[in-house]
């Protein structure tokens, strides 16, 4: 099973829609303290994994 | 930064139990707490790509991230949050679909129950009143048998006498003339 790649910028592009200041270059030349406020954002939104069969039976990527 | 994902966590109860363990099974918990910390993280983050059809999240991702396996991994969870959204979307339309179902089914069931009430309340008054229906029943019979006999009689009476006047003639025709 596999997904789109998004590129650098379509990331950028949606991790500053739910507010997280990041930037091409950033991902580019990732930092673990970056890593962690992104991720740790993510994981704030996303407080719960449901459906995950779901997704995979539905993904036709 | 990563308050809450910090074990023990007040709001967290397993992180909580996870403080109480360390404080009380380690001489110096201080040391472990950041490293618990990413640690803790993973294992969210695990659960979240697993969910994401990532299989190979690593500490190193954290701790040393490659902006190839960053590309990789944060695709394969922007685009389950995408897919989330839709899901959850008509995750709603369909709970609200339900909860309209849900409330007409308690109308009617309101309305069964009204309904099986009424029906018990009429068999009982059909039950108390059959005695009376059967004695009404025998007195109408009772009459209807005087009747036909009475009818008997009359039907004979008229074969018997057939040049009897009738009742109106017989009564106007002395005064008539």
């Amino acid at each position: 099973m596999s997904f789109p790649l998004l590129s650098l910028k379509d990331i950028a592009e949606l991790l500053n829609s739910v507010g997280l200041n990041v930037t091409t270059g950033d991902l580019e030349r990732p930092t673990t303290p970056l890593v962690l406020r992104v991720f740790q954002e993510i994981l704030n939104i996303t407080n719960e994994v449901p459906r995950a069969e779901v997704y995979e039976e539905v993904c036709v990527c | 930064m990563l308050s809450r994902s910090v074990p023990g966590n007040a709001a967290d109860s397993r992180g909580a139990k996870v403080q109480a363990a360390l404080n009380n099974n380690l001489q110096y918990p201080e040391l472990y707490r950041e490293g618990l910390s990413l640690l803790h993280m993973l294992n969210e983050l695990n659960a979240l790509a697993k969910a994401s059809l990532v299989a190979d999240v690593r500490l190193e991702d954290l701790t040393s991230p490659s902006s190839g396996r960053l590309q990789r991994l944060l695709s394969a969870v922007l685009n389950f949050g995408r897919f989330q959204e839709g899901v959850m979307t008509e995750h709603k339309i369909q709970t609200e679909a339900l909860d309209k179902l849900h409330e007409q089914l308690k109308t009617t069931t309101l309305h069964v129950g009204e309904l099986v009430a009424n029906i018990k309340e009429a068999r009982e008054r059909m039950q108390k009143e059959l005695p009376e229906r059967a004695e009404l029943e025998n007195a109408i019979k009772k009459e209807e048998d005087a009747l036909h006999v009475f009818e008997n009689q009359r039907q004979k009476i008229e074969q018997g006498a057939p040049c009897l006047p009738n009742a109106h003639s017989h009564t106007h025709t002395p005064h008539g003339d």
